[in-house]
């Protein structure tokens, strides 16, 4: 099995729930998501993830986006926040997301029923 | 858009025209919002990173047509679900929708008694010649025999 492919399919089907965890903080647009992932180590997605991900949260009404133009910025920034469907739907997969998480680990520190030689 | 071109080169905007191109099937505001955040990203990613070319920043996100279909995908995920019922949840819309689905329900309703009435009358027609008209007259024989 290619452990690669499977730790990027991981961080893809995860990355949903780790966006709208960022954007419940705080509002923030798509280069700083992806910074953000990155520095929580191991959670970052590509450049090519980031924006069609924005794009069909936002149609689906759990984001809302808003261009700013900033002083030290050459350009305008488009900054996303959650909406209250957004806020919802993260109480409701972080909810699933703990469960999943700690059976997952009980599994994973049950000893072996007979070590084999 | 309001906002003037935030970053420009030649690979740039090669690279937004055959996007925008392959986004044809997006509505205007959308593509245009897509075109904006990608240069948006361009000019951040350039900045933070002086070293990489745009063609590297680029080469990142995928090449133009593989990058769209991303979009187009995801919108056709979202906007089916959303706005394309199927004809059974229409019929179900039409049924629990209220006020605004009676007076469809009242003209679909009209039309099928019509048809219900036509199919009647040809039945009766077919079984029973004389006694049966557009309008029903069971009498019709007896007044023409009298009349006689």
């Amino acid at each position: 099995m290619d452990l690669n492919a499977w730790k990027a399919q991981l961080r893809k089907r995860a990355a949903k729930l780790a966006v709208l965890a960022l954007l419940h903080r705080d509002e923030m647009y798509g280069v700083q998501l992806l910074e953000r992932l990155q520095a929580e180590g191991g959670l970052e997605i590509s450049d090519g993830s980031i924006y069609p991900l924005l794009r069909r949260l936002q149609k689906d009404g759990k984001f809302r986006g808003r261009w700013v133009e900033e002083e030290e910025a050459t350009h305008p920034r488009r900054y996303y926040s959650l909406t209250n469907a957004g806020r919802q739907m993260l109480l409701a997969m972080r909810a699933e997301w703990t469960a999943f998480e700690a059976s997952m680990r009980r599994l994973l520190r049950e000893e072996p029923v007979r070590a084999t030689r | 858009m309001r906002h003037a071109e935030a970053e420009s080169s030649p690979t740039l905007e090669a690279y937004l025209h055959r996007l925008a191109a392959a986004l044809g099937a997006l509505p205007a505001e959308e593509r245009a919002d897509i075109l904006l955040e990608i240069r948006s990203h361009v000019a951040e990613q350039r900045h933070r990173f002086p070293s990489l070319s745009v063609h590297e920043v680029l080469e990142h996100l995928g090449a133009p047509d593989k990058y769209a279909e991303t979009f187009l995908a995801d919108w056709r995920a979202v906007t089916s679900m959303a706005q394309r019922p199927s004809a059974t949840a229409g019929l179900a819309t039409l049924v629990t929708g209220g006020a605004r689905a009676l007076p469809a329900l009242a003209v679909l309703a009209l039309l099928y008694s019509v048809v219900a009435a036509l199919l009647l009358v040809v039945v009766t027609e077919w079984i029973d010649p004389h006694a049966t008209g557009l309008f029903i007259d069971t009498h019709a024989e007896m007044r023409i025999a009298q009349c006689d």
